[in-house]
Protein backbone atom coordinates (compact mmCIF):
# COMPACT_ATOMS: atom_id res chain seq x y z
CA UNK A 1 0.00 0.00 0.00
CA UNK A 2 2.84 2.45 -1.05
CA UNK A 3 0.96 3.68 -4.44
CA UNK A 4 0.80 7.68 -3.69
CA UNK A 5 -2.94 7.30 -5.33
CA UNK A 6 -4.28 5.36 -2.69
CA UNK A 7 -5.92 8.70 -0.97
CA UNK A 8 -7.72 9.16 -4.60
CA UNK A 9 -8.92 5.83 -4.72
CA UNK A 10 -10.81 6.69 -0.67
CA UNK A 11 -11.74 9.99 -2.88
CA UNK A 12 -13.29 7.95 -4.86
CA UNK A 13 -15.32 5.55 -3.25
CA UNK A 14 -16.66 8.18 -1.51
CA UNK A 15 -17.62 10.52 -5.10
CA UNK A 16 -15.58 13.24 -4.04
CA UNK A 17 -13.75 13.37 -7.16
CA UNK A 18 -14.28 15.21 -10.27
CA UNK A 19 -15.50 13.36 -13.30
CA UNK A 20 -12.43 13.44 -15.08
CA UNK A 21 -10.28 12.86 -12.09
CA UNK A 22 -12.33 10.11 -11.00
CA UNK A 23 -11.93 8.66 -14.56
CA UNK A 24 -8.10 9.05 -14.11
CA UNK A 25 -8.22 6.83 -11.02
CA UNK A 26 -9.93 4.39 -12.27
CA UNK A 27 -7.52 3.59 -15.08
CA UNK A 28 -4.86 3.10 -12.42
CA UNK A 29 -7.04 1.05 -10.69
CA UNK A 30 -6.75 -1.42 -13.84
CA UNK A 31 -3.46 -0.99 -14.05
CA UNK A 32 -2.41 -1.19 -9.20
CA UNK A 33 -3.00 -4.14 -7.92
CA UNK A 34 -2.24 -2.55 -4.40
CA UNK A 35 -5.03 0.14 -4.81
CA UNK A 36 -8.05 -2.07 -6.02
CA UNK A 37 -6.99 -4.44 -3.06
CA UNK A 38 -7.07 -0.89 -1.15
CA UNK A 39 -10.65 0.09 -2.34
CA UNK A 40 -12.06 -3.39 -1.59
CA UNK A 41 -10.61 -3.03 1.97
CA UNK A 42 -12.20 0.20 2.15
CA UNK A 43 -15.44 -1.16 0.93
CA UNK A 44 -15.04 -4.01 3.21
CA UNK A 45 -14.93 -1.70 6.13
CA UNK A 46 -17.84 0.91 4.78
CA UNK A 47 -20.23 -2.65 4.92
CA UNK A 48 -19.17 -3.88 8.09
CA UNK A 49 -19.42 0.16 9.97
CA UNK A 50 -23.24 0.86 7.49
CA UNK A 51 -24.20 -2.92 8.93
CA UNK A 52 -23.23 -1.93 12.76
CA UNK A 53 -26.80 -2.18 14.50
CA UNK A 54 -27.97 -0.90 18.08
CA UNK A 55 -30.01 -2.40 19.86
CA UNK A 56 -32.75 0.46 20.57
CA UNK A 57 -35.57 0.40 23.17
CA UNK A 58 -38.28 1.44 21.15
CA UNK A 59 -40.24 1.98 24.61
CA UNK A 60 -37.32 4.45 25.68
CA UNK A 61 -37.48 6.11 22.17
CA UNK A 62 -41.46 7.05 22.50
CA UNK A 63 -40.90 7.97 26.01
CA UNK A 64 -37.69 9.92 25.00
CA UNK A 65 -40.16 11.87 22.45
CA UNK A 66 -43.40 12.41 25.22
CA UNK A 67 -40.52 14.14 27.30
CA UNK A 68 -38.86 16.44 24.72
CA UNK A 69 -42.61 17.34 23.09
CA UNK A 70 -43.82 18.26 27.07
CA UNK A 71 -41.22 20.88 27.17
CA UNK A 72 -38.38 18.81 29.06
CA UNK A 73 -39.14 19.93 31.96
CA UNK A 74 -38.39 16.45 33.27
CA UNK A 75 -35.49 15.92 31.58
CA UNK A 76 -32.86 14.77 33.86
CA UNK A 77 -35.99 12.28 35.29
CA UNK A 78 -36.24 10.92 32.19
CA UNK A 79 -32.65 10.65 31.59
CA UNK A 80 -32.46 8.35 34.81
CA UNK A 81 -35.22 6.20 33.81
CA UNK A 82 -34.20 5.97 30.72
CA UNK A 83 -30.84 4.34 31.99
CA UNK A 84 -32.52 2.51 35.09
CA UNK A 85 -34.85 1.17 32.23
CA UNK A 86 -33.90 -2.13 31.82
CA UNK A 87 -33.36 -2.64 35.95
CA UNK A 88 -36.99 -1.80 35.82
CA UNK A 89 -38.06 -3.58 33.65
CA UNK A 90 -36.56 -6.63 35.05
CA UNK A 91 -37.91 -5.80 38.52
CA UNK A 92 -40.98 -5.05 37.28
CA UNK A 93 -41.31 -9.05 36.07
CA UNK A 94 -40.81 -10.75 39.63
CA UNK A 95 -41.84 -9.56 42.99
CA UNK A 96 -40.59 -10.78 46.48
CA UNK A 97 -39.60 -14.46 46.43
CA UNK A 98 -40.01 -14.66 42.77
CA UNK A 99 -43.66 -14.29 43.05
CA UNK A 100 -45.67 -11.63 40.21
CA UNK A 101 -45.64 -8.38 41.23
CA UNK A 102 -48.58 -6.81 42.31
CA UNK A 103 -49.80 -3.71 41.67
CA UNK A 104 -50.99 -1.58 44.18
CA UNK A 105 -54.64 -1.93 44.23
CA UNK A 106 -54.23 -5.91 43.81
CA UNK A 107 -51.71 -5.51 46.63
CA UNK A 108 -54.47 -3.00 48.67
CA UNK A 109 -56.89 -6.15 48.11
CA UNK A 110 -54.69 -8.31 49.39
CA UNK A 111 -54.79 -6.24 52.60
CA UNK A 112 -57.94 -6.31 53.37
CA UNK A 113 -58.42 -9.52 52.79
CA UNK A 114 -55.77 -10.88 55.01
CA UNK A 115 -57.23 -7.78 57.53
CA UNK A 116 -61.15 -8.93 57.56
CA UNK A 117 -59.43 -12.91 58.26
CA UNK A 118 -57.95 -11.36 61.00
CA UNK A 119 -60.87 -9.89 62.27
CA UNK A 120 -62.97 -12.83 61.67
CA UNK A 121 -60.58 -15.43 63.70
CA UNK A 122 -60.30 -12.70 66.38
CA UNK A 123 -64.47 -12.54 66.67
CA UNK A 124 -64.99 -16.36 66.64
CA UNK A 125 -62.30 -16.56 69.32
CA UNK A 126 -64.34 -13.86 71.50
CA UNK A 127 -67.45 -15.64 70.57
CA UNK A 128 -66.40 -18.87 72.13
CA UNK A 129 -64.87 -17.04 75.10
CA UNK A 130 -67.89 -15.77 75.96
CA UNK A 131 -69.93 -19.10 75.42
CA UNK A 132 -67.70 -20.85 78.11
CA UNK A 133 -68.22 -17.58 80.25
CA UNK A 134 -71.79 -17.73 79.79
CA UNK A 135 -71.52 -21.93 80.75
CA UNK A 136 -69.60 -20.75 83.83
CA UNK A 137 -72.05 -18.16 85.01
CA UNK A 138 -74.64 -20.40 84.12
CA UNK A 139 -73.31 -23.43 86.42
CA UNK A 140 -72.33 -21.24 88.98
CA UNK A 141 -76.10 -20.57 90.95
CA UNK A 142 -76.98 -23.80 89.93
CA UNK A 143 -75.33 -25.91 92.66
CA UNK A 144 -76.39 -23.61 95.09
CA UNK A 145 -79.63 -22.97 94.54
CA UNK A 146 -79.76 -26.93 94.40
CA UNK A 147 -78.29 -27.14 98.18
CA UNK A 148 -79.21 -24.04 99.89
CA UNK A 149 -80.16 -20.11 99.60
CA UNK A 150 -78.18 -18.83 101.81
CA UNK A 151 -74.91 -17.90 99.48
CA UNK A 152 -77.36 -17.65 96.54
CA UNK A 153 -79.64 -15.51 98.52
CA UNK A 154 -76.68 -13.04 99.39
CA UNK A 155 -74.80 -13.26 96.38
CA UNK A 156 -78.10 -12.71 93.75
CA UNK A 157 -79.32 -9.40 95.61
CA UNK A 158 -75.84 -7.87 96.07
CA UNK A 159 -75.68 -5.41 93.50
CA UNK A 160 -71.99 -4.80 92.70
CA UNK A 161 -72.60 -0.68 92.85
CA UNK A 162 -74.39 -0.61 95.80
CA UNK A 163 -72.06 -1.19 98.77
CA UNK A 164 -74.14 -1.49 101.71
CA UNK A 165 -71.96 -2.71 103.77
CA UNK A 166 -73.74 -3.32 107.16
CA UNK A 167 -76.52 -5.40 105.24
CA UNK A 168 -73.49 -7.74 104.23
CA UNK A 169 -71.86 -7.95 107.72
CA UNK A 170 -75.55 -8.97 109.13
CA UNK A 171 -75.98 -11.75 105.64
CA UNK A 172 -72.51 -13.09 106.36
CA UNK A 173 -72.13 -13.79 110.09
CA UNK A 174 -69.74 -16.21 109.61
CA UNK A 175 -66.54 -14.53 109.04
CA UNK A 176 -67.13 -12.76 105.41
CA UNK A 177 -68.10 -9.66 105.92
CA UNK A 178 -64.77 -8.03 105.57
CA UNK A 179 -64.34 -9.69 102.09
CA UNK A 180 -67.88 -8.38 100.83
CA UNK A 181 -66.92 -4.96 102.10
CA UNK A 182 -64.05 -4.05 100.52
CA UNK A 183 -64.82 -6.11 97.36
CA UNK A 184 -68.98 -7.18 96.39
CA UNK A 185 -67.57 -9.27 93.46
CA UNK A 186 -65.58 -11.70 95.73
CA UNK A 187 -67.34 -12.03 98.63
CA UNK A 188 -70.36 -13.76 95.56
CA UNK A 189 -67.77 -15.83 95.07
CA UNK A 190 -66.60 -16.83 98.48
CA UNK A 191 -70.45 -16.88 99.33
CA UNK A 192 -70.75 -18.91 96.51
CA UNK A 193 -68.13 -21.46 97.23
CA UNK A 194 -69.46 -21.63 100.84
CA UNK A 195 -72.95 -22.74 99.77
CA UNK A 196 -71.35 -25.42 98.04
CA UNK A 197 -69.20 -26.43 100.69
CA UNK A 198 -71.60 -26.65 102.69
CA UNK A 199 -73.99 -28.13 100.50
CA UNK A 200 -71.84 -31.19 100.59
CA UNK A 201 -71.63 -31.13 104.52
CA UNK A 202 -75.45 -30.88 104.91
CA UNK A 203 -76.00 -33.50 102.68
CA UNK A 204 -73.86 -35.73 104.20
CA UNK A 205 -75.17 -34.70 108.19
CA UNK A 206 -78.68 -34.51 107.07
CA UNK A 207 -78.65 -31.15 108.27
CA UNK A 208 -80.14 -29.23 104.95
CA UNK A 209 -83.37 -28.34 106.34
CA UNK A 210 -81.69 -26.07 109.23
CA UNK A 211 -79.53 -24.91 106.51
CA UNK A 212 -82.78 -24.01 104.30
CA UNK A 213 -84.43 -22.27 107.43
CA UNK A 214 -81.41 -20.30 107.93
CA UNK A 215 -81.34 -18.60 105.20
CA UNK A 216 -84.96 -18.28 105.14
CA UNK A 217 -84.20 -16.39 108.11
CA UNK A 218 -81.54 -13.95 106.35
CA UNK A 219 -83.61 -13.41 103.27
CA UNK A 220 -85.56 -10.49 104.71
CA UNK A 221 -82.31 -8.84 105.65
CA UNK A 222 -81.27 -8.34 102.50
CA UNK A 223 -84.15 -7.12 101.50
CA UNK A 224 -83.29 -3.01 102.37
CA UNK A 225 -81.20 -3.59 99.26
CA UNK A 226 -83.48 -3.11 96.99
CA UNK A 227 -84.36 -0.13 98.63
CA UNK A 228 -81.27 1.78 97.41
CA UNK A 229 -82.28 1.18 93.80
CA UNK A 230 -83.99 3.73 91.72
CA UNK A 231 -87.32 2.63 91.51
CA UNK A 232 -90.79 3.97 93.11
CA UNK A 233 -91.62 2.88 97.03
CA UNK A 234 -94.70 0.55 95.69
CA UNK A 235 -92.77 -1.60 93.36
CA UNK A 236 -90.04 -1.90 96.26
CA UNK A 237 -92.54 -2.51 98.26
CA UNK A 238 -94.44 -5.64 96.18
CA UNK A 239 -90.98 -6.97 95.62
CA UNK A 240 -90.19 -7.26 99.12
CA UNK A 241 -93.63 -8.91 99.62
CA UNK A 242 -92.44 -11.10 96.79
CA UNK A 243 -88.97 -12.05 98.08
CA UNK A 244 -90.79 -12.82 101.38
CA UNK A 245 -93.17 -14.94 99.27
CA UNK A 246 -90.70 -16.74 98.32
CA UNK A 247 -89.04 -17.43 101.49
CA UNK A 248 -92.21 -18.90 102.70
CA UNK A 249 -91.83 -20.77 99.75
CA UNK A 250 -88.26 -22.30 100.90
CA UNK A 251 -90.71 -22.92 104.56
CA UNK A 252 -92.75 -25.38 102.40
CA UNK A 253 -89.47 -27.31 101.32
CA UNK A 254 -88.29 -27.56 104.37
CA UNK A 255 -91.67 -29.04 104.86
CA UNK A 256 -91.56 -31.40 102.66
CA UNK A 257 -89.92 -34.55 102.43
CA UNK A 258 -86.53 -34.96 103.33
CA UNK A 259 -85.85 -37.70 100.76
CA UNK A 260 -86.88 -36.25 97.21
CA UNK A 261 -83.62 -34.85 96.74
CA UNK A 262 -85.20 -34.45 93.36
CA UNK A 263 -87.58 -32.63 94.28
CA UNK A 264 -85.93 -30.54 96.28
CA UNK A 265 -83.52 -29.62 93.04
CA UNK A 266 -86.74 -29.16 90.65
CA UNK A 267 -88.14 -26.44 93.24
CA UNK A 268 -84.53 -25.03 93.99
CA UNK A 269 -84.99 -24.47 89.97
CA UNK A 270 -88.27 -23.14 90.50
CA UNK A 271 -86.97 -20.40 93.10
CA UNK A 272 -84.44 -19.25 91.35
CA UNK A 273 -86.61 -18.54 88.17
CA UNK A 274 -88.89 -16.94 90.36
CA UNK A 275 -86.25 -14.70 91.70
CA UNK A 276 -84.93 -13.96 88.78
CA UNK A 277 -88.50 -13.19 87.32
CA UNK A 278 -88.47 -10.95 90.11
CA UNK A 279 -85.30 -9.27 89.44
CA UNK A 280 -85.91 -8.31 85.99
CA UNK A 281 -89.09 -7.66 86.75
CA UNK A 282 -87.24 -4.61 88.79
CA UNK A 283 -84.90 -3.99 85.94
CA UNK A 284 -88.16 -3.66 83.64
CA UNK A 285 -89.24 -1.14 85.73
CA UNK A 286 -86.80 0.51 86.46
CA UNK A 287 -85.63 1.12 82.88
CA UNK A 288 -89.01 1.87 82.10
CA UNK A 289 -90.05 4.76 85.03
CA UNK A 290 -86.47 6.75 84.45
CA UNK A 291 -86.79 9.94 84.04
CA UNK A 292 -85.01 11.83 80.88
CA UNK A 293 -83.48 15.02 81.03
CA UNK A 294 -84.30 18.06 78.95
CA UNK A 295 -82.27 16.51 75.98
CA UNK A 296 -84.44 13.52 76.52
CA UNK A 297 -81.45 11.52 77.59
CA UNK A 298 -81.26 9.29 80.92
CA UNK A 299 -78.83 10.11 83.39
CA UNK A 300 -75.75 7.71 82.22
CA UNK A 301 -75.16 6.29 85.72
CA UNK A 302 -78.53 4.88 85.87
CA UNK A 303 -78.10 3.94 82.15
CA UNK A 304 -75.03 1.92 83.38
CA UNK A 305 -76.36 0.32 86.41
CA UNK A 306 -79.19 -0.79 83.96
CA UNK A 307 -76.56 -2.77 81.56
CA UNK A 308 -74.79 -3.92 84.31
CA UNK A 309 -77.99 -5.64 85.69
CA UNK A 310 -79.70 -6.66 82.07
CA UNK A 311 -76.54 -8.19 81.57
CA UNK A 312 -75.84 -10.32 84.52
CA UNK A 313 -79.92 -11.37 84.23
CA UNK A 314 -79.20 -12.40 80.83
CA UNK A 315 -76.57 -14.72 81.53
CA UNK A 316 -79.07 -16.68 84.67
CA UNK A 317 -82.26 -16.18 81.69
CA UNK A 318 -80.57 -18.11 79.70
CA UNK A 319 -79.48 -21.01 82.05
CA UNK A 320 -83.03 -21.00 83.58
CA UNK A 321 -84.84 -21.09 80.33
CA UNK A 322 -82.74 -23.89 79.34
CA UNK A 323 -83.58 -25.40 82.95
CA UNK A 324 -87.35 -24.65 82.07
CA UNK A 325 -87.04 -26.13 78.78
CA UNK A 326 -85.07 -29.33 80.07
CA UNK A 327 -87.97 -29.64 82.75
CA UNK A 328 -90.85 -29.56 80.40
CA UNK A 329 -91.60 -25.76 81.94
CA UNK A 330 -93.57 -24.24 79.38
CA UNK A 331 -94.65 -21.23 80.59
CA UNK A 332 -91.72 -20.72 82.29
CA UNK A 333 -89.67 -21.10 79.19
CA UNK A 334 -91.86 -19.03 76.90
CA UNK A 335 -91.47 -15.91 79.67
CA UNK A 336 -87.89 -16.11 80.02
CA UNK A 337 -87.62 -16.71 76.15
CA UNK A 338 -89.87 -13.26 75.23
CA UNK A 339 -87.36 -11.72 78.20
CA UNK A 340 -84.70 -12.50 76.79
CA UNK A 341 -84.42 -9.60 73.26
CA UNK A 342 -85.74 -6.93 75.84
CA UNK A 343 -82.54 -7.93 78.63
CA UNK A 344 -80.02 -8.36 75.54
CA UNK A 345 -81.14 -4.88 74.13
CA UNK A 346 -80.87 -3.37 77.26
CA UNK A 347 -77.58 -5.08 77.99
CA UNK A 348 -76.22 -3.91 74.05
CA UNK A 349 -77.25 0.30 74.73
CA UNK A 350 -74.39 2.50 73.88
CA UNK A 351 -73.29 4.57 77.10
CA UNK A 352 -74.97 7.51 76.10
CA UNK A 353 -78.17 5.55 73.76
CA UNK A 354 -80.49 8.00 71.57
CA UNK A 355 -84.03 8.74 73.00
CA UNK A 356 -85.26 7.09 70.00
CA UNK A 357 -83.26 3.55 71.33
CA UNK A 358 -84.66 3.70 74.83
CA UNK A 359 -88.24 4.18 73.12
CA UNK A 360 -88.00 1.46 70.84
CA UNK A 361 -87.13 -0.92 74.00
CA UNK A 362 -89.71 1.08 75.98
CA UNK A 363 -92.45 -0.05 73.07
CA UNK A 364 -91.16 -3.35 72.53
CA UNK A 365 -91.93 -4.21 76.21
CA UNK A 366 -95.71 -2.06 76.03
CA UNK A 367 -96.46 -4.35 72.95
CA UNK A 368 -95.34 -7.98 74.41
CA UNK A 369 -97.04 -6.80 77.73
CA UNK A 370 -94.08 -8.18 79.89
CA UNK A 371 -93.84 -6.57 83.00
CA UNK A 372 -97.35 -7.26 83.46
CA UNK A 373 -96.79 -11.16 82.22
CA UNK A 374 -93.10 -10.98 84.60
CA UNK A 375 -95.99 -9.62 87.74
CA UNK A 376 -97.91 -12.32 86.71
CA UNK A 377 -95.74 -14.91 86.49
CA UNK A 378 -94.24 -13.33 89.85
CA UNK A 379 -97.31 -13.57 91.84
CA UNK A 380 -98.71 -17.03 90.70
CA UNK A 381 -95.31 -18.48 91.61
CA UNK A 382 -95.52 -16.83 94.94
CA UNK A 383 -99.35 -18.54 95.54
CA UNK A 384 -97.75 -21.85 94.46
CA UNK A 385 -95.10 -21.48 96.95
CA UNK A 386 -97.30 -20.33 99.21
CA UNK A 387 -99.35 -24.13 99.39
CA UNK B 1 -44.48 25.11 19.00
CA UNK B 2 -47.54 24.21 17.06
CA UNK B 3 -49.13 21.11 15.67
CA UNK B 4 -47.54 21.25 12.84
CA UNK B 5 -43.89 21.52 14.18
CA UNK B 6 -44.82 19.44 17.10
CA UNK B 7 -45.76 16.67 13.65
CA UNK B 8 -42.19 17.46 11.79
CA UNK B 9 -40.05 17.29 14.45
CA UNK B 10 -41.52 13.93 15.53
CA UNK B 11 -40.78 12.59 12.18
CA UNK B 12 -37.33 14.04 12.09
CA UNK B 13 -36.63 12.11 15.97
CA UNK B 14 -37.84 8.61 14.65
CA UNK B 15 -35.93 9.39 11.50
CA UNK B 16 -32.61 10.10 13.06
CA UNK B 17 -32.71 8.82 16.74
CA UNK B 18 -31.42 5.63 15.66
CA UNK B 19 -28.61 7.02 13.44
CA UNK B 20 -27.79 9.42 16.29
CA UNK B 21 -27.14 6.50 18.47
CA UNK B 22 -24.99 4.45 16.41
CA UNK B 23 -23.05 7.65 15.87
CA UNK B 24 -22.68 8.60 19.48
CA UNK B 25 -22.33 4.66 20.87
CA UNK B 26 -19.61 4.30 18.33
CA UNK B 27 -17.57 7.62 19.21
CA UNK B 28 -17.96 6.79 22.91
CA UNK B 29 -16.63 2.83 21.53
CA UNK B 30 -17.94 1.51 24.26
CA UNK B 31 -17.11 4.05 27.15
CA UNK B 32 -19.47 5.85 29.41
CA UNK B 33 -22.59 3.97 31.39
CA UNK B 34 -25.18 2.14 29.71
CA UNK B 35 -27.75 3.85 27.86
CA UNK B 36 -25.28 7.15 27.48
CA UNK B 37 -25.69 6.84 24.10
CA UNK B 38 -28.89 7.02 24.17
CA UNK B 39 -29.30 10.33 26.86
CA UNK B 40 -27.05 12.26 24.91
CA UNK B 41 -29.10 11.58 21.61
CA UNK B 42 -32.12 12.41 24.11
CA UNK B 43 -30.24 15.55 25.55
CA UNK B 44 -29.76 16.71 21.50
CA UNK B 45 -32.70 16.15 20.59
CA UNK B 46 -34.02 18.29 23.41
CA UNK B 47 -31.54 20.86 22.31
CA UNK B 48 -33.30 20.80 19.25
CA UNK B 49 -36.79 21.03 20.18
CA UNK B 50 -35.49 24.30 22.21
CA UNK B 51 -33.99 25.89 19.49
CA UNK B 52 -36.79 25.08 17.31
CA UNK B 53 -36.82 23.53 14.49
CA UNK B 54 -37.80 26.03 11.78
CA UNK B 55 -35.34 28.72 13.31
CA UNK B 56 -32.73 26.69 11.20
CA UNK B 57 -32.06 26.84 7.74
CA UNK B 58 -33.38 24.52 5.88
CA UNK B 59 -31.68 20.80 6.07
CA UNK B 60 -29.04 22.16 8.24
CA UNK B 61 -31.42 20.72 11.21
CA UNK B 62 -29.48 16.93 10.83
CA UNK B 63 -25.93 18.62 10.89
CA UNK B 64 -26.70 21.28 13.67
CA UNK B 65 -28.21 17.57 15.72
CA UNK B 66 -25.33 15.49 15.22
CA UNK B 67 -22.85 18.77 15.79
CA UNK B 68 -24.60 19.21 19.02
CA UNK B 69 -23.97 15.56 19.83
CA UNK B 70 -20.70 15.60 19.26
CA UNK B 71 -20.33 17.88 21.27
CA UNK B 72 -22.04 16.31 24.12
CA UNK B 73 -20.07 13.23 23.63
CA UNK B 74 -17.13 14.91 23.56
CA UNK B 75 -17.95 16.30 27.17
CA UNK B 76 -18.63 12.76 28.06
CA UNK B 77 -15.33 11.22 26.86
CA UNK B 78 -13.66 13.44 28.64
CA UNK B 79 -15.25 12.97 31.75
CA UNK B 80 -14.75 9.27 30.93
CA UNK B 81 -10.86 9.83 30.51
CA UNK B 82 -10.78 11.86 33.44
CA UNK B 83 -12.12 8.94 35.26
CA UNK B 84 -10.63 6.46 34.14
CA UNK B 85 -7.21 7.79 34.08
CA UNK B 86 -7.99 7.83 38.11
CA UNK B 87 -9.09 4.41 38.04
CA UNK B 88 -6.66 3.13 35.86
CA UNK B 89 -4.07 4.02 38.11
CA UNK B 90 -5.48 2.98 41.26
CA UNK B 91 -5.94 -0.41 39.02
CA UNK B 92 -2.14 -0.63 38.06
CA UNK B 93 -1.62 -0.21 42.16
CA UNK B 94 -4.07 -2.81 43.14
CA UNK B 95 -4.29 -5.68 40.33
CA UNK B 96 -1.80 -8.65 40.74
CA UNK B 97 -2.56 -10.22 37.53
CA UNK B 98 -1.82 -8.64 34.23
CA UNK B 99 -3.40 -10.50 31.16
CA UNK B 100 -1.19 -11.32 29.09
CA UNK B 101 -1.03 -11.12 25.37
CA UNK B 102 -3.49 -13.75 24.65
CA UNK B 103 -5.69 -13.22 26.69
CA UNK B 104 -6.15 -9.33 25.73
CA UNK B 105 -6.31 -10.42 21.89
CA UNK B 106 -8.55 -13.85 23.22
CA UNK B 107 -10.88 -10.05 24.69
CA UNK B 108 -10.76 -8.15 21.56
CA UNK B 109 -11.84 -11.13 19.54
CA UNK B 110 -15.12 -11.23 21.79
CA UNK B 111 -16.25 -7.62 21.66
CA UNK B 112 -17.56 -6.06 18.66
CA UNK B 113 -14.30 -5.93 16.44
CA UNK B 114 -15.55 -2.98 14.56
CA UNK B 115 -15.93 -0.72 17.68
CA UNK B 116 -12.87 -2.28 19.34
CA UNK B 117 -10.84 -0.69 16.32
CA UNK B 118 -12.50 2.48 15.94
CA UNK B 119 -11.63 2.98 19.86
CA UNK B 120 -8.06 3.22 18.31
CA UNK B 121 -8.57 5.89 15.97
CA UNK B 122 -8.28 9.81 17.02
CA UNK B 123 -11.39 11.54 17.84
CA UNK B 124 -11.58 13.58 14.73
CA UNK B 125 -10.69 11.03 12.76
CA UNK B 126 -13.59 8.61 13.96
CA UNK B 127 -16.02 10.90 13.95
CA UNK B 128 -15.41 11.48 10.47
CA UNK B 129 -15.51 7.99 9.36
CA UNK B 130 -18.33 7.38 10.88
CA UNK B 131 -20.29 10.24 9.44
CA UNK B 132 -19.16 9.00 5.95
CA UNK B 133 -19.79 5.71 6.41
CA UNK B 134 -22.79 5.57 8.41
CA UNK B 135 -24.22 8.69 7.84
CA UNK B 136 -23.26 9.15 4.11
CA UNK B 137 -22.48 12.77 4.69
CA UNK B 138 -20.19 14.30 2.08
CA UNK B 139 -17.27 15.71 3.01
CA UNK B 140 -18.35 19.38 3.01
CA UNK B 141 -21.37 18.56 5.45
CA UNK B 142 -19.03 16.12 7.54
CA UNK B 143 -16.97 19.34 7.66
CA UNK B 144 -20.36 21.40 8.26
CA UNK B 145 -20.83 18.65 11.27
CA UNK B 146 -17.39 18.96 12.68
CA UNK B 147 -16.44 22.34 12.35
CA UNK B 148 -13.30 22.23 10.16
CA UNK B 149 -12.19 22.24 6.55
CA UNK B 150 -13.48 20.16 3.86
CA UNK B 151 -9.45 19.24 3.15
CA UNK B 152 -9.35 18.07 6.70
CA UNK B 153 -12.09 15.72 6.49
CA UNK B 154 -10.93 14.30 2.94
CA UNK B 155 -7.57 13.52 4.93
CA UNK B 156 -9.12 12.60 8.31
CA UNK B 157 -11.26 9.68 6.23
CA UNK B 158 -8.38 8.73 4.45
CA UNK B 159 -6.47 8.02 7.91
CA UNK B 160 -9.37 6.37 9.63
CA UNK B 161 -9.62 3.79 6.57
CA UNK B 162 -5.69 3.25 6.40
CA UNK B 163 -5.25 2.81 9.95
CA UNK B 164 -8.25 0.46 10.34
CA UNK B 165 -7.20 -1.47 7.21
CA UNK B 166 -4.00 -2.09 8.99
CA UNK B 167 -5.18 -3.27 11.96
CA UNK B 168 -7.19 -5.36 10.35
CA UNK B 169 -4.73 -6.87 8.57
CA UNK B 170 -2.86 -7.53 11.33
CA UNK B 171 -5.61 -9.02 13.00
CA UNK B 172 -6.14 -11.63 10.32
CA UNK B 173 -2.64 -12.51 10.27
CA UNK B 174 -2.54 -13.12 13.46
CA UNK B 175 -5.37 -15.91 13.44
CA UNK B 176 -3.99 -17.16 10.44
CA UNK B 177 -0.99 -17.75 12.29
CA UNK B 178 -3.25 -19.00 15.30
CA UNK B 179 -5.35 -21.27 13.02
CA UNK B 180 -1.98 -22.69 11.56
CA UNK B 181 -0.61 -23.20 14.96
CA UNK B 182 -3.46 -25.14 15.92
CA UNK B 183 -3.59 -27.43 12.61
Amino acid sequence: MKCVWTQKVSHLIDGELAHAEAREVERHLEACGDCREAREDFLLLRRQLASYRLDLDAFAERRALKHILSGGKDAAKVKRENAAAPVRRRYASAGVFGMPRLSPVGLAALLLILFGVAVGVVSLLNSRRQTVEIAKTGATPAPSANANNEANTGAQTAPPTVPNDSTARDNKSDGGASVAENNPKQARTELTNDARRRSVSSARTGNRARRIESAGRKVPQTSPRLDAMPIDAPVAESARNDVESVDNGIGAVEASDNDAARRVVEVSGEIDAARHVEQAQLLLRSFRNARPDEQGRRASSDLAYDKQRSKKLLYQNIVLRREAASRGNLPVESLLDSLEPILIDIANLPDRPAPAEVRAINERMRRQNLVAMLQISAVESASARSY
Amino acid sequence: MVRDEEDEFAVMFHEFYPGLCRFIACLLGGRGASGTAQDIAQESFLQLHRTGLRSLPEGEARFWLYRVARNFTLNELNRHNTRHRLFGKMVDVFRAHVPTPEEEFEMAERKDQVIDMLKTLPEQQRAALLLREQEEMSYREIASVLNVSEGKVKVDVFRARTALRERWGKRERALAQRSGQAG
